[in-house]
């Protein structure tokens, strides 16, 4: 079939150049907003992913790691000695707090300090440097190395406790925060009360069912609560969820909205230019279902090369946002981009609407003179 | 042959709390291979009719019959076929579109109707060409003259080999050496082609070419050939 909906939609360049704009700056906003999402949400639980625990303790009520506040005497080591299934428990501390960078920059960074013989709770990348700090020692997040102009050899204080940079991490940014690495004898008693910790990381004897160990802490334990990292994980991400994800999706609808405001516009306007010429073909012999497919077939290109601008803007924003807020980490799947494509097709269905309304109106006759 | 049969044709349009008989039980018969004109004043019922009798309006009364097949019986949605199948229309203002070339113009009632597009395509330039648009197969329409126009609404009228050919005041927007070409054109693809061409017009230069001419006054026809 001859495209009319092609050469109506191509015949004026400037008009077509500006719809896709549109429709692209609408469809890097969703993606730019999903993709912060997405980072962000990852971000949330790479810590306890990559902590090298099969059970996470914390104190009784406390079901994440990022927004409640655990507290636990040292010596629970030895309650969790003697439960069947533990082969290891580690004391590790959690805390905010801030990073004393020369006089001016004051950071706050989740700080961990944890004990490197047992092999859990450490930084899990590192790009420069050392992966395990030694006495005085830190590892730091690139970001903040690269914002507050750390590198290897650096000092730094947290308190009045002077620390030198000896590794710097990759994937601890939590976009306000980082994360920073220490040993756990190095703070304890600084950051929190002296004979106490955050949270045990322990790992279970090869073979032992999870679940039973875990229901076996809860049980015999007072005012502890285990977590599988699973489920620790996925608390962190819903922190995470819960409070961003009423403000995206808010944002992620004012997108679409755009989106489909500027394709139902163009649609419409190319429609109506036009409706003389759909009379035309009326009074020739082309149904209403036909013309529809016409102006749909318009809306789905205009959508697709919306895409296209989307996905080019995207990438130039991705490599502002890089330079300007490299702490924003943007993550995009495959699946979230086709998510959106999807999307980007369902807005130029339903921008139809509208066009679609008037044309079946369109009287054929109506071309004719009237004598 | 006859192509088409009208018989007491009647459209009444509600006015306020009147009636207006815009057509008053018509009866006319086109024969293949036949140019008819009907001539008439402005608000006579000339354009009303030839709605009519394409089916681009519905009846109030009447019916009119078209290869043996009665299209009032049709319904609504069964009309644009039936419009596709057995009519081409030539209009007064040409009403080519204006993104394709007049190539593109041509096909698109094939295309509608089904035909392949590199036969659509070559049926088209065929067309074209024996209309003298040789030369113009892939020009826009804005490159056009308005004679040149006119000839490519005709060869897309005859897209389908229409049983009959409709057009509203097709000289209209023509100069008076053109009018004539075009009326003479409408006269050779009635006798070539065998369609049945009927033509409202207000110009009395293009009467030579009519076999048969009416009269309309007052949504009545009458006879004058």
């Amino acid at each position: 079939m001859v495209s009319i909906a092609a050469k109506n939609l191509f015949h004026d360049r400037t008009r077509l150049g500006m719809s896709a704009g549109g429709v692209g700056f609408a469809i890097m906003l969703v993606l730019i907003l999903a993709g912060t999402y997405d980072g962000f949400y990852r971000q949330a639980g790479l810590f306890t992913e990559n902590s090298g625990a099969d059970l996470f303790v914390g104190q009784a009520g406390v079901v994440d790691t990022l927004h409640s506040f655990s507290i636990l005497p040292l010596n629970l080591s030895d309650q969790l000695a003697t439960i069947p299934g533990v082969q290891q428990s580690s004391a590790i501390i959690s805390r905010t707090v801030e990073l004393h960078v020369g006089n001016a920059d004051h950071p706050r960074v989740i700080l961990v300090g944890y004990n490197e013989s047992h092999g859990t709770a450490g930084p899990w990348k590192i790009v420069e440097g050392e992966r395990l700090p030694g006495p005085r020692e830190i590892v730091v997040d690139q970001i903040m190395a690269r914002k507050y102009g750390l590198s290897l050899g650096s000092a730094v204080r947290i308190g009045e406790r002077e620390f030198t940079v000896v590794g710097v991490s990759a994937e601890t940014n939590m976009f306000i925060m980082q994360y920073a690495f220490v040993r756990f004898e190095d703070i304890t008693g600084l950051v929190l009360p002296p004979g106490t910790a955050t949270y045990f990381l322990v790992k279970v004897t090869p073979g032992s069912d999870l679940r039973t160990v875990q229901a076996a802490l809860d049980d015999r334990l007072v005012g502890v609560e285990a977590f599988t990292l699973d489920e620790i994980t996925a608390n962190n991400r819903n922190v995470i969820a819960g409070l961003f994800l009423p403000i995206l999706l808010t944002l992620y609808l004012i997108g679409f909205v755009v989106g489909i405001t500027v394709i139902g516009l163009t649609v419409y306007t190319a429609t109506m230019e036009r409706a003389r010429e759909y009379g035309v073909l009326k009074a020739i012999g082309t149904s209403n279902r036909r013309l529809a497919r016409i102006v749909l077939v318009q809306a789905l290109l205009l959508a697709m090369i919306g895409f296209v601008a989307g996905l080019a803007f995207t990438a130039s924003a991705s490599i502002v946002i890089g330079l300007t807020v490299p702490e924003m980490t943007l993550f995009f799947t495959s699946a979230q981009v086709m998510e959106v494509f999807v999307a980007a097709l369902g807005m130029s269905v339903v921008a139809t609407a509208l066009p679609l309304g008037r044309l079946a109106r369109i009287d054929p006759a109506s071309i004719f003179r009237r004598g | 042959m006859e192509a088409l049969r009208a018989d007491g044709v009647t459209k009444v349009y509600a006015n306020g709390g009147t009636e207006v008989r815009a057509v008053d039980g018509v009866d006319i018969a086109l024969q293949g291979g036949e140019v008819t004109l009907i001539m008439g004043p402005s608000g006579s019922g000339k354009t009303t009719l030839l709605f009519l009798l394409g089916g681009l309006l519905r009846l109030t009364a009447g019916r009119i019959v078209v290869s043996g097949k009665d299209l009032t019986l049709l319904r609504e949605r069964a009309m644009p076929a039936a419009r596709l199948e057995n009519f081409g229309f030539v209009f007064q203002d040409f009403n080519l579109l204006a993104n394709l070339t007049a190539r593109e113009n041509v096909q698109v009632p094939m295309e509608l109707a089904g035909v392949a597009p590199a036969k659509s395509r070559n049926r088209a330039g065929t067309l074209l060409t024996g209309l003298g648009l040789g030369e113009r197969l892939d020009y826009l329409p804005e490159k056009l003259s308005g004679g040149e126009k006119q000839r490519v609404s005709i060869a897309r009228a005859l897209a389908n080999t229409p049983r009959v050919l409709l057009a509203d005041e097709p000289t209209a927007n023509l100069d008076s050496k053109l009018g004539k070409d075009v009326a003479a054109l409408f006269q050779h693809v009635a006798r070539s082609t065998g369609a049945a061409v009927l033509m409202v017009s207000h110009d009395a230069r293009i009467v030579d070419v009519a076999d048969r001419l009416f009269l309309m006054e007052d949504g009545r026809l009458q006879t004058m050939t």
